[in-house]
C-alpha cells in the first residue's frame, strides 16, 4: 500500500514541477503590419567620376525597383548619417538604425583594366548587424540598368524569399490614331518602361501578344495578308514564323510552362475549340470537343492542367481541364461573365478577366475555384498577365471614350497580390494587351 | 479501510493540486488566441476587467519606463563593440561573397531585335489561301462597351490597410473597411476578453501578487508593442501556415539583450528565412522597446519565447 501511496506522491511532484517548468512566458504574435520595409540604398561608390556616375545610376534604378515593388520604402539618401562607403567595409549600423533603415545597400562600381564594369554590393540587415547577401558582376558599361535590375532582384530574393522580377521585358501592343483606325504594333520594353522599342512597323494588326516562359520568344495573332494567325517571334533573332497550318483562324495562344508547347484556339465554322501544338514534332491534337465556344487556354505550371473559359454552361465561365482534355471542370461560380483565364506561374492561382453589372474586374481565384478575389475594376480592365514569380499582375486599363471623340485613352497598369499597391507603367503611346517576360537568362 | 479513506483523502488532495497547478497552462492556451491589435491609450483601457487594483500600480510602472528609453543608448553602444569583435573571422576584406564574377559579360540581347524585327514580318508569312470568317477573335469590342453608363476613377493604392483586398463586396464603400474592421475587431475583443480574463482568472482571487504570471493585460500589451514593428513579407506564398519561434533574453529595463531565431531548416526554405528574419528584426526594433512589461516581475519574463504567426491577417 505505502508503495501506492509513495507512487502517487512521486507522480503528483513530477507534475507538478512539469507544470512548473513550463510556466516560461510564450506570447503570441498573430498579427503584424505589412508596410513597405525601410531600406536605404546608398550611392554605389566608384573611384573615378566615370564609375560614381555609373554608381549613382545604379543605386537609382535600384531604389526604384524596390520601390515600385511596394514591399520597400528606399529612404531619402539626405537622411543618411553615415554616407556612401564601399562594400568592403563595415557599416555603422546604429547610424542607420537611427533613420530607421532596416536594411542597407552599399555597393561599389569599378571599370576594370579590360573596359568592363564590375559592379559588386551587399546588403545588410540593420538589426541582427549581420550580411544578408553580397554579389559582384561584371558586363559591358552600356548594360549597367540590367545590373541594377539583377541586383534588386538579389535584394527582393534574399528579403522576401520570392525571386524577383526586375530583370524582366513587357511586350504589349502600342496603340495610336482614331479608333475605329487604330494603328498597332508589337512594341518592348524593360519591365520599368525603359528601353522602349517597337518590333513591327504598324503596317499589320497584331494582337496579344505572349512570351515563352524559357525563351526570349513571342506567341502572337497577326493579321498579316488579312489572315488571323498565329505567329512565333524570336526576339533574339527577329526571326518570325507561322505556327502551323490550319484551316481556320487561329487565336488566344500561349506558352506551356515549359516552353514546348502553344495551346490556342481555332475558330472553324463558328465554332472554336482548343488544341495544343508540339513545337519540336509540330503535332497538334484537339482538346475540347463541345458545340459551345471554349478559348483563352492556359496551361498550369506543371503542365498537367488546362484552364480556359467557356459558354458551354449558359453563360460564358472558367473551366479547368485534364492537360488531354479530360475532366473539364468548371471553377467559377460567381455572378457575371469570366474570360481570360491565366494560371499563375507559382501555381497557387489563376487570373482572369470579369465582367459583372456593367463593370470590368480584373481578379484571382484558386484553381478549384475559392477564394475569388478583384483586385482591379474599371469601365474596361483586361488581359492580366503574371510576373514571373507569381506575385505581380499587369494588365491595361482603358478609359470610355466620350461623344466626341475625345477620351479612350488605354494604359498599362500593374498591381501585386495583395491589391493594394497599383501602379501605372508608363507608355509613350496608348497600350493594351501586355505580356510579361520570363526572367531573363 | 482506513487505507481506502487514507486514498481517498490523497486522490482528493490530488485533484484540488492538479486543478491548481494546472491552471496556468489553461491560461496559456486562453492566451494564445487573443492577438486583437487595439490601439492603446493607456493601460487602464485594457485591464478594464478584473484587477481594479492593480491599476496604479501598472500605471507607475508604465510611466517609468519612458524616462528610461533614454538610458538605453547606453545598452546599445555596447554592441557595436561586440560585433566589432566578430567581424574579425570575416572582417573587411570579406571578399568570401562579393566574388561571384560568374556574370561575365552580360550581353544586351536587345539590340538586334528591332532592325530584324521590321524585315521579317514582311518576308515571313506564306499565308494559305483559305479565306473565311474574319470573326474578331479577343478584342472586346470597345464599341458594345462605350454604352455602359458608370464612370469611376481608378481608385487610388489606399493604405496598407488588410493584406489581401478585394474590391468585390467594396462597390459602395472602397477603402474604409479596414477602420470599420478594427472597430468590429475592438468590440469583440472586449467581450472576448472579458469571457477571457474570466476564465483565466475565474477561480482566483482578484488581488495582485507579484508572484503571479503576467496578466492578460499586461501581455497583450507587449504583444501589440511588437505586432507594430512586425513587418511581414506580404504576399508570401502560405505565409499564414508559418510558425516562428524566437527566444528572447530581456535585460532588466524591458529592452531586448538577445533574440534568437528557434526554427531549422531556415537555409533551406527561403520563405521560411524571409518570415523568421522579419521577426528577427521586429524583436530587435529599438522603436518597439522597451516593453511594457511589470519591473517587479522580471523573473517571470526574463526570457521568453515570441511566437509568431501571421494567420490572423489572412482570414480564411
Amino acid at each position: 500500500m505505502t508503495t501506492i501511496v509513495r507512487t502517487l506522491l512521486a507522480t503528483i511532484l513530477c507534475a507538478a514541477f512539469a507544470f512548473q517548468a513550463q510556466a516560461e512566458l510564450r506570447i503570441d504574435i498573430t498579427r503584424g503590419t505589412v508596410e513597405p520595409l525601410p531600406i536605404a540604398v546608398t550611392d554605389f561608390v566608384g573611384g573615378t567620376t566615370v564609375e560614381q556616375e555609373y554608381g549613382r545610376g545604379i543605386s537609382r534604378v535600384i531604389a526604384a525597383d524596390l520601390e515600385r515593388s511596394g514591399l520597400f520604402k528606399p529612404l531619402d539618401s539626405r537622411a543618411f548619417i553615415q554616407n556612401s562607403q564601399g562594400p568592403g567595409t563595415l557599416p555603422r549600423f546604429g547610424d542607420w538604425r537611427v533613420i530607421n533603415a532596416q536594411a542597407l545597400v552599399q555597393g561599389r562600381t569599378q571599370v576594370v583594366p579590360d573596359g568592363r564594369l564590375k559592379v559588386e554590393f551587399r546588403l545588410w540587415d540593420v538589426y541582427a548587424e549581420q550580411q544578408m547577401v553580397g554579389l559582384a558582376y561584371f558586363t559591358v558599361p552600356d548594360n549597367w540598368r540590367r545590373v541594377a535590375h539583377i541586383v534588386s532582384d538579389a535584394i527582393y530574393k534574399r528579403i522576401t524569399g520570392e525571386s524577383g522580377y526586375f530583370d524582366t521585358r513587357i511586350v504589349y501592343i502600342s496603340e495610336t490614331g482614331p479608333q475605329n483606325r487604330r494603328i498597332k504594333r508589337l512594341a518592348i520594353m524593360d519591365q520599368d518602361g525603359d528601353n522602349h522599342r517597337f518590333l513591327t512597323d504598324g503596317g499589320t494588326l497584331v494582337l496579344t501578344p505572349r512570351f515563352s516562359p524559357t525563351l526570349q520568344e513571342i506567341t502572337y495573332l497577326s493579321y498579316y495578308g488579312n489572315q488571323p494567325r498565329v505567329y512565333i517571334f524570336n526576339i533574339d533573332s527577329g526571326r518570325q514564323e507561322v505556327l502551323g497550318d490550319f484551316p481556320g483562324m487561329t487565336f488566344a495562344p500561349r506558352f506551356s510552362a515549359d516552353g514546348n508547347k502553344v495551346i490556342m484556339s481555332m475558330a472553324k465554322d463558328g465554332n472554336s475549340e482548343i488544341y495544343t501544338m508540339d513545337l519540336r514534332t509540330r503535332t497538334v491534337k484537339r482538346l475540347t470537343n463541345h458545340s459551345a465556344i471554349d478559348t483563352s487556354p492556359s496551361y498550369s505550371p506543371d503542365g498537367k492542367y488546362i484552364t480556359f473559359n467557356s459558354d458551354r454552361g449558359g453563360s460564358q465561365q472558367l473551366y479547368v481541364m485534364e492537360a488531354s482534355g479530360a475532366g473539364v471542370k468548371r471553377i467559377s461560380h460567381g455572378k457575371g461573365r469570366y474570360a481570360t483565364p491565366v494560371w499563375s506561374p507559382r501555381g497557387d492561382l489563376i487570373a482572369f478577366t470579369k465582367f459583372t453589372g456593367g463593370r470590368f474586374f480584373i481578379g484571382v481565384m484558386r484553381p478549384d475555384g475559392k477564394g475569388e478575389r478583384l483586385l482591379a475594376e474599371d469601365f474596361l480592365v483586361e488581359a492580366p498577365t503574371w510576373a514571373p514569380n507569381g506575385r505581380v499582375l499587369m494588365f491595361f486599363r482603358q478609359e470610355r471614350t466620350k461623344e466626341d471623340g475625345s477620351g479612350g485613352k488605354s494604359r498599362l497598369y500593374s498591381i501585386d497580390l495583395t491589391g493594394h499597391n497599383e501602379r501605372q507603367v508608363i507608355t509613350p503611346l496608348d497600350a493594351s494587351d501586355p505580356a510579361w517576360s520570363p526572367l531573363i537568362p | 479501510m482506513g487505507i481506502g479513506v487514507a486514498i481517498s483523502v490523497f486522490l482528493h488532495v490530488v485533484m484540488v493540486v492538479v486543478a491548481y497547478v494546472g491552471l496556468p497552462n489553461l491560461r496559456r492556451d486562453v492566451m494564445m488566441e487573443a492577438p486583437i491589435m487595439v490601439e492603446l491609450v493607456t493601460v487602464a483601457e485594457i485591464t478594464n476587467a478584473p484587477q481594479p487594483d492593480v491599476k496604479p500600480e501598472e500605471k507607475k510602472k508604465l510611466e517609468e519606463p519612458k524616462p528610461e528609453p533614454k538610458p538605453e543608448p547606453k545598452p546599445e553602444p555596447p554592441k557595436p563593440e561586440v560585433k566589432a569583435a566578430p567581424p574579425p573571422p570575416a572582417p573587411e576584406p570579406e571578399p568570401a561573397p562579393p566574388p561571384e564574377p560568374e556574370e561575365v559579360a552580360i550581353v544586351p540581347p536587345p539590340p538586334e531585335a528591332k532592325p530584324k524585327a521590321k524585315e521579317k514580318p514582311k518576308p515571313k508569312p506564306e499565308p494559305k489561301p483559305v479565306v473565311k470568317e474574319k470573326p474578331k477573335p479577343k478584342p472586346k469590342a470597345p464599341t458594345a462597351l462605350a454604352k455602359v453608363k458608370l464612370k469611376r476613377k481608378p481608385k487610388p493604392p489606399d493604405a496598407f490597410a488588410g493584406v489581401l483586398k478585394t474590391l468585390k463586396d467594396l462597390k459602395s464603400q472602397p477603402a474604409p473597411i479596414p477602420e470599420d474592421k478594427k472597430e468590429e475587431e475592438k468590440k469583440d475583443s472586449k467581450t472576448s476578453f472579458e469571457d477571457q480574463i474570466a476564465k483565466a482568472l475565474g477561480s482566483k482571487k482578484r488581488n495582485f501578487d507579484q508572484s503571479r504570471p503576467l496578466s492578460i493585460s499586461e501581455i497583450d500589451l507587449v504583444r501589440q508593442q511588437i505586432a507594430k514593428c512586425w513587418n511581414l513579407p506580404a504576399g508570401a506564398k502560405d505565409a499564414e501556415n508559418m510558425v516562428i519561434e524566437i527566444a528572447v533574453a530581456m535585460n532588466t529595463d524591458g529592452t531586448v539583450r538577445t533574440a534568437n531565431i528557434k526554427n531549422t531548416g531556415l537555409q533551406s526554405d527561403p520563405f521560411l528565412r524571409a518570415m523568421a528574419e522579419s521577426a528577427l528584426r521586429a524583436v530587435l526594433n529599438r522603436r518597439c522597446q522597451p516593453f511594457k512589461l511589470p519591473r517587479d516581475k522580471y523573473d517571470r519574463w526574463k526570457t521568453m519565447t515570441l511566437i509568431f504567426n501571421p494567420k490572423e491577417m489572412f482570414g480564411s
